[in-house]
């Protein structure tokens, strides 16, 4: 006796087995992840699947739908969804596997005698002749800057060393200091740490915050100077490849006052999944040009 | 009654000790079967309590060549079919047991187990 609560819908756009290596080439969808199809144009119908990679129960404002593209014969779109629908709602003593479409007509095996058999395609309905395109959403992760200040808790006093995650910090240390960040693939995306200056660091004292196992900050990490006058101006340094040290160096009159902040998160609970978006503030009559600033 | 596949990538049951090294994830939160990133890998991605709560995480196992299909085939057929305790093994490849007092004992030689006999390894990606 059969359980067919789950059936699964196949899908293959190659026509050669020895091609099938990818995602994009063979898909079998839970039936239930079926959200709708429309046509995308006179011979081409667009069935519409829940994201099969990310869970759509949870942050899911940000995902998009994956899709099975069928090249069907002009004329035959409402017959070729009427055909899915009781597709979908038949085979009750089936094993769930469903063939909507596959277009492979040639096998593949390392074994020669299986290879390069012609075998015919196969299709749910005589109005559909192949799989145009698989389209599966990559994965998306729930993983933006923190707000500083709007913790709920009492912000933690920052103390030289490893930072810890999901922490509101302020920083009233002056002399020169080391901190880290944990490393990425430890933690989970949407990690966040944030710093907030209580006190101007001292004169050339160099605060460096580096990244833990990880070589490189994310992609798009940038420090942003504000300006104040012509001395003074805007800078802006993005991080590139291998920059996995944020520098702050105190400056009488220039970077590192009061109100500088820092907001770190982690993007993807992979290896060097750190992002940084650092504002730093001038102290004093802010009349020195930022210098040593800078990721390295 | 649902159906839960059972599926372990670690060798010896002493490295048995997080969500990359086994799981046992409902048919009902199997969302799809898909090559991976070689013609002889096979990823089944599902629902689970990974690190990342809002990814989905992957079992990819390693199947004979031009078995794609039929080794989808097969999993969805278990997906679907009765078994007494609800418990399928889709792939586990312990070989040595752990635990002086536990009941399979310390050391002992287990049986590789996977669903088909076209799949021959398998690998858990917690997303």
């Amino acid at each position: 006796m059969k359980n067919t609560n789950n059936k699964m819908l196949f899908f293959r756009d190659q026509a050669d087995e020895a091609n099938v290596d990818g995602i994009d080439d063979q898909l079998c969808v839970a039936a239930s992840r079926f959200v709708s199809m429309s046509p995308a144009t006179a011979t081409t119908l667009d069935l519409y699947f829940h994201s099969l990679r990310n869970n759509v129960y949870m942050h899911n404002e940000n995902l998009t739908y994956d899709k099975v593209t069928l090249t069907i014969t002009q004329g035959d779109m409402e017959e070729v969804m009427e055909a899915l629908v009781s597709l979908f709602n038949s085979n009750p003593h089936s094993d769930g596997f469903i063939v909507v479409a596959d277009d492979c007509t040639i096998t593949d095996s390392a074994t020669a005698s299986l290879a390069d058999l012609v075998i015919p395609a196969v299709y749910a309905h005589t109005s559909i002749t192949g799989v145009a395109s698989i389209t599966v959403a990559d994965y998306g992760y729930y993983a933006r800057f923190q707000d500083v200040g709007l913790a709920g808790v009492a912000p933690t006093a920052i103390a030289a060393g490893a930072l810890a995650v999901n922490t509101h910090y302020t920083n009233a240390e002056t002399a020169a200091k080391a901190y880290t960040i944990p490393s990425a693939h430890l933690g989970r995306a949407g990690d966040w740490i944030t710093v907030t200056y209580i006190a101007n660091i001292g004169n050339t004292n160099l605060h460096s915050y580096t990244t833990t196992t990880d070589t490189a900050f994310a992609p798009g990490s940038m420090i942003r100077v504000q300006p104040h006058d012509a001395t003074r101006v805007a800078v802006l340094d993005v991080a590139v490849a291998a920059d996995n040290i944020l520098k702050i160096t105190g400056l009488t009159n220039g970077d590192g006052g009061i109100g500088t902040t820092l907001r770190f998160v982690n993007k993807t609970g992979t290896t060097n999944g750190w992002a940084v978006d650092a504002v730093v503030l001038g102290q004093g009559a802010c009349s020195a040009a930022s210098a040593t600033t800078v990721f390295a | 009654m649902e159906n839960y596949f059972y599926i372990r990538d670690v060798a010896n049951e002493d490295a048995d000790v997080d969500a990359s090294s086994s799981v046992m994830v409902p048919m009902s939160g199997i969302t799809a079967i898909a090559p991976g990133t070689a013609i002889d890998e096979l990823d089944v991605h599902y629902y689970d309590g990974g690190k990342n709560e809002s990814r989905n995480s992957f079992a990819r196992l390693t199947v004979t060549r031009g078995k794609l299909k039929e080794v989808t085939a097969a999993v969805v057929a278990a997906m679907n079919s009765r078994v007494k305790t609800g418990k399928i093994v889709l792939a586990d490849v312990c070989t040595t047991s752990d635990g002086a007092s536990s009941i399979d004992g310390n050391d002992q030689t287990k049986t590789a187990k996977f669903l088909h006999p076209d799949i021959t390894g398998v690998a858990i990606i917690v997303g």
